[in-house]
């Protein structure tokens, strides 16, 4: 550094009359350059094409904004979309929340819908820039809520038979194909819904795809374990290739889908992870979330306590659970909770970030499950809301 | 010995590069310094270096303070691989935690120029192919425009709005709480 730096003062000395060029950055591409370092967060590009006609056009390239997505890899979470409970049955509304501060704070009505003719439909999952509701009997419906884009798809037959007690869920994932390819625009990209089916002793699954517009082989799975069915207030979670729900019932388990092999499976989890006594459970909230390792783990979070179990396949001694650490939510986000506090509420979480969000008594906070490090955001929610979505995209209204 | 490559003792043995810039001022370096531009590595591999390395492109003033910080990290790449292979993320990320401190407060330092000098240190970072480099300064401008409105943007950079009023409308229709 020393050579260097007193050799340029020596050289400024030696040729004064050096030219100095003027400071204008020509060429688009270093101008892309730097314009594809700005943060991923919505205002971004809209200011950018505002300032003139050749940003504009450098901003509005498809290949820049490939680039642009490449470049950052995770798309931010812009908000939470949720469904409020239905207080009219003439219509399903889905809203969305903005999560980011102002001017990024997208208005809720731009990613809010309104279904006047499925009213049976309910929220299942939001994830890579979609929607997903099914009807309990008969279809699901996916909404991209960039592009404002429908699908209704029936139910494949094997899926629709009757049986005493049963119930759907799902889940929607990308299914771009292209090499390194970069979740957070993929609206236009194919996708695939994951169908359950669950029965008292066991589970079925089938996989539409919109490339092929059709339905795979459904597969299936038995549970010895009287299922009572997968639990509502804990959103699925995909973790690597695994799609993965919570399954109540006498014992609780994991259930996995494979989005490579096409197969389910299960795991059970530790018997003293939840306590037995008749519909205690309805006392815990739960989530699954991805180990740094990417393996599987699952919070249990009771009261103030959180509770993390890391699941272990690997090695030789067997399979199996492994108990995590304790945290106190109450001390650890200063919640100066006292008699009657109302302990946190799982909002939702953020998979690709491994990151919770709690309604409290002060606040909603985000929470990354690792570090237990956390971050109040400036939003209101009140307790009671249901589970929220996060939706994550690199969205720049139409630039 | 009195070119700007020759502090690096570690790299003394090894083979040297001369760099000639625009007014031919001549830069002595070694080739694990000169690689960390993908350009002059291809040149090396092609055998196209003899007599030295011509590069119009880039002033004295500026090829100096680009051999300054090719000079550190390829110390930083070298010290934690034992090899002078290119400086590259994945080295990046082995290098020990003190040295990493270390590094960023050089790349601090070497960002406070006038902006004359940062657009020209990316033109050349963008004609040398020396990617940390690019990122580094080009990091620097996009920060610089984060969170500014297009007026302010066009301020401080003497930017001339060519849009035309049909133009401007509609971007704000599209996105007005972009603009709030």
């Amino acid at each position: 550094m020393e050579a260097g730096g007193s050799e340029m003062t020596r050289r400024r000395r030696l040729l004064p009359s050096s030219p100095a060029p003027a400071p204008a950055l020509d060429g688009d591409d270093t101008m892309s350059e730097i314009l594809l370092r700005l943060p991923p967060l919505p205002s971004s590009l809209p200011r950018a094409s505002l300032v003139c006609k050749r940003w504009r056009r450098l901003v509005s390239e498809p290949h820049f904004l490939r680039r642009f997505r490449e470049h950052h890899r995770k798309p931010p979470v812009l908000g939470f979309i949720s469904q409020p409970v239905a207080f009219s049955s003439q219509r399903v509304s889905v809203t969305f929340t903005s999560v980011l501060d102002s001017p990024d704070n997208i208005p809720d009505e731009r990613f809010s819908l309104h279904l006047e003719n499925d009213i049976r439909c309910k929220m299942f999952d939001c994830r890579h820039g979609r929607v997903l509701f099914l009807d309990q009997l008969t279809y699901f419906l996916v909404w991209a809520p960039v592009t404002g884009e429908q699908h209704r798809v029936a139910f494949p037959l094997s899926l629709r038979k009757k049986e005493m007690s049963w119930e759907m869920n799902g889940a929607v994932v990308c299914a771009a194909s292209e090499q390194g390819h970069v979740h957070g625009s993929c609206h236009s990209d194919p996708f695939q819904v994951v169908l359950l089916r669950i029965g008292k002793h066991g589970i079925l699954a089938c996989v539409y795809s919109s490339e092929t517009c059709a339905w795979g082989n459904a597969v299936s799975l038995l549970w010895p374990h009287n299922i009572r069915g997968v639990y509502r207030n804990c959103p699925n979670t995909l973790v690597g290739n695994f799609v993965c729900w919570f399954l109540i019932g006498r014992r609780f388990g994991i259930l996995k889908f494979d989005l490579r092999s096409q197969s389910l499976s299960a795991i059970e989890l530790p018997s003293d992870a939840v306590e037995h006594a008749p519909y205690f459970w309805i006392n815990y909230q739960f989530l699954i979330t991805p180990a740094d390792d990417g393996g599987i783990n699952f919070l249990c979070l009771s009261g103030f306590s959180a509770q993390v179990w890391k699941w272990k396949a690997s090695c030789d001694v067997g399979a199996g659970w492994r108990l995590g650490s304790k945290v106190d939510l109450n001390n650890l986000l200063s919640l100066e909770a006292g008699v009657g506090t109302r302990p946190p509420q799982i909002l939702g979480m953020a998979e690709d970030d491994n990151t919770m969000f709690l309604v409290t008594n002060v606040g909603v906070f985000m929470l990354h499950l690792e570090s237990m490090q956390f971050k109040k955001l400036s939003i209101r929610m009140g307790y009671g809301t249901r589970i929220c979505y996060q939706f994550r995209s690199f969205y720049s209204a139409g630039i | 010995m009195a070119s700007a490559g020759s502090g690096d003792e570690k790299a003394a043995a090894a083979a040297m590069i001369t760099l000639i810039s625009s007014d031919n001022e001549k830069f002595e370096v070694t080739e694990a310094t000169a690689t960390l531009s993908q350009t002059i590595r291809h040149m090396i591999e092609d055998g196209c270096t003899d007599g030295g390395v011509p590069l119009p492109n880039v002033t004295s003033k500026i090829l100096a303070r680009v051999i300054e910080y090719c000079k550190k990290h390829a110390t930083a790449a070298a010290g934690e691989e034992g090899s002078s292979s290119s400086f590259s993320d994945a080295a990046f990320l082995e290098v020990d935690r003190a040295f990493l401190e270390e590094l960023e407060e050089f790349d601090d330092a070497f960002l406070e120029v006038d902006r004359a000098t940062l657009f020209d240190l990316i033109l050349a970072a963008n004609y040398l192919d020396i990617k940390g480099l690019l990122n580094l300064t080009c990091q620097k401008v996009a920060d610089s425009v984060k969170g500014k409105t297009p007026e302010q943007i066009r301020e401080m950079y003497n930017i001339v709005n060519d849009l035309t009023p049909e133009e401007e409308a509609e971007i704000r229709r599209e996105t007005q709480w972009a603009f709030e």
